[in-house]
């Protein structure tokens, strides 16, 4: 074994330049696969996040319309106890009015505890002018909203809430929130969950309990579990996937594709790999064929060239992934969104560089059987013969 | 034919398929231990087919060999390559080393085929016989920076190291001026009364085979004349 690794080892070093030349073969298409996979990974995380990462991944709603959640503290505390969940917060919400200068615009109310509902929505990341609600006739207006009607900080403004009458009161604006979504900063209008009971007057209920999970694609599982806990035929549980199933299979397909891509480029690195090898044992041949006349059995000659596919495979994607690294660093660097953020984060993902250089060391390997079979049934009487 | 250490038995050796050429018809030797034998003939007698199937390198079409009372024709692949590699020694024309390998490591490989590890009685035998055919400051040196005469002498080293029961060289000397000639033949002759080897030498040049102990001549695939020097 350690003659074989030896001879593998000398035959690739005195052929230098042919070396280098695979090497290079394996690690751009390693460099490939990596950037590709990674990118992809990043991409995918990226659209997740933006997409249901800010916001409820499963919610709880009275399965009735119009009916709300009078024990939402308990049943709050009961959907606390499952596993994978976090960020639990309760919501009421009704649809209003804006009026401004006699005409009304349709707006729809939000009431959030904000300290507890900070975990799905940021909203201090999210507040771009003004302060939180601390009246109760205080409340946020989206940036959209703001610039759409040129409502400012302090600006006072008017509310109907259907089916109750002309609220008589005014309230003003504390804050304006940017949630980089045009529909939801032009209708969401955030107040103090306990301003909006008293406007609702149905007592101290919820519209909804929002959570977010630890695994996003467990939410189904988890929100499952969440319904078996909460034991209650009146309240119905939805979770992220089943609402965007376009956006699941869009996904899907974005992952299989980039699979396929990867899957090619790691074939026809193999394929490179088994040709220029072949090549070697021909340029071998005569090495072989002495070997072979001083006793070396099939074996051995095979695992020479094994080895050769080996040390080729392990050194062509450690260098093949340290450029792929490298480049998405660059990528992630100087490939910007107007605001200074990467364009795509990308994550380092260790689990998938590992299987990344342990899937082109094992075809580099399994490329060399081909021509490894060859030259342990080389005749040594021909090179003997032939010279 | 106790103290025999090769014996052919009707051996019989026929290439091609379609256009059929019998290159042994039938020969029957035995060469008996420690020995210093020739085996002359013109070109394309047989002589180094006969060589080559005495080394198991190929294998006769009738008939069979005996090494040391074994019949090689029984063997397996995997014994084959342990019979090379311990009961047998080749020399060729073209020395056949390894141009990745030094001096010293191509003597070496024979030994590493069946023993993972060099034992320093080895490494000093090794030497001992670098020393012997003047090698001994070459011995780091990689083999294609050395003489023709001088890898000559490593591939005879190689052949020696395992201290096999043969030596079978072909044309030793083919490629090699009249004075590193006679420089090998006088090694291999020395090795053979040192260490008890049985040489069988493959050779064109009458001169040659007259240094040696017996002489067969292969005409036509048959042993045209055998004569045994009297002491």
């Amino acid at each position: 074994m350690k003659l074989a690794f030896e001879i593998a080892w000398r035959f690739l070093k005195f052929s230098k330049k042919q070396t280098a030349l695979i090497i290079i073969g394996i690690a751009v298409g390693v460099t490939v696969q990596v950037f590709i996979g990674l990118l992809m990974q990043g991409l995918q995380a990226n659209i997740v996040q933006s997409t249901v990462g800010n916001s409820a991944q499963i919610t709880v709603k009275p399965s009735e319309t119009g009916k709300y959640i009078a024990n939402y503290d308990e049943v709050m505390k009961e959907i606390r106890t499952v596993d994978g969940v976090k960020n639990v917060s309760h919501v009421i919400e009704f649809p209003a009015f804006l009026r401004l200068s006699n005409s009304d615009y349709s707006v729809f109310l939000r009431g959030f505890d904000f300290e507890e509902a900070e975990g799905i929505y940021r909203f201090s990341e999210k507040l771009i002018s003004g302060n939180f609600p601390v009246e109760k006739n205080e409340l946020l207006i989206g940036k959209d909203l703001s610039d759409k009607y040129g409502l400012n900080l302090n600006s006072e403004i008017s509310l109907i809430v259907p089916p109750v009458v002309f609220l008589p009161r005014t309230f003003r604006v504390s804050g304006i929130y940017d949630f980089k979504n045009s529909t939801l900063n032009e209708t969401w209008v955030l107040m103090k969950d306990n301003a909006l009971v008293e406007i609702g007057l149905k007592g101290d209920v919820a519209s909804t309990i929002e959570m977010q999970v630890d695994e996003i694609f467990m939410a189904d599982k988890i929100s499952s579990d969440v319904k078996d806990v909460i034991k209650n035929d009146d309240l119905t549980v939805s979770d992220w996937k089943s609402k965007n199933a376009e956006l699941l299979s869009a996904l899907n397909g974005q992952t299989v594709s980039s699979l396929l891509i990867q899957v090619f480029v790691i074939a026809s690195v193999a394929i490179t790999i088994a040709s220029i090898l072949a090549v070697s044992v021909m340029n071998k041949y005569k090495q072989v064929g002495i070997l072979k006349a001083m006793g070396i059995d099939n074996s051995k000659t095979f695992l020479i060239f094994l080895f050769q596919g080996l040390i080729l495979g392990i050194a062509g994607s450690i260098i093949g992934m340290a450029l792929g690294v490298s480049l998405l660093v660059s990528f992630e660097t100087f490939v910007k969104t107007p605001d200074g953020q990467p364009l795509v984060p990308i994550s380092f993902d260790p689990l998938f560089l590992s299987i990344s250089i342990a899937i082109a060391t094992i075809s580099a390997s399994l490329a060399s059987i081909l021509p490894s079979r060859k030259a342990a049934k080389l005749d040594p009487v021909e090179v003997i013969k032939n010279g | 034919m106790v103290d025999s250490v090769v014996n052919t038995f009707a051996l019989e050796k026929i290439y091609g398929t379609s256009i059929k050429t019998h290159a042994l018809k039938g020969i029957d030797i035995n060469i008996k231990k420690g020995t210093f034998n020739a085996i002359i003939g013109q070109s394309g007698s047989g002589k180094s087919t006969l060589l080559n199937m005495i080394g198991a390198l190929d294998k006769p079409t009738k008939g069979y060999i005996e090494i040391d009372g074994e019949r090689t024709d029984k063997m397996n692949a995997k014994q084959l390559a342990e019979l090379r590699n311990k009961k047998i020694g080749f020399i060729f024309q073209f020395h056949y080393l390894l141009p990745e390998f030094s001096a010293i490591e191509n003597i070496l490989i024979p030994h590493r085929i069946s023993n993972p590890k060099v034992s320093g009685e080895t490494h000093q035998f090794a030497l001992e016989l670098l020393d012997a055919v003047n090698l001994k400051n070459e011995m780091n040196k990689n083999i294609t920076k050395l003489s023709g005469g001088q890898q000559q002498r490593v591939a005879i080293v190689r052949a020696l190291l395992n201290k096999p029961s043969i030596i079978l060289a072909d044309e030793p000397t083919g490629n090699l001026d009249s004075e590193n000639t006679e420089i090998i033949y006088k090694l291999m002759r020395r090795f053979n009364k040192k260490f008890g080897i049985t040489f069988i030498i493959v050779t064109h040049d009458r001169n040659v085979a007259q240094m040696t102990d017996r002489i067969i001549e292969i005409k036509d695939g048959l042993v045209n004349m055998d004569m045994e020097k009297t002491a």
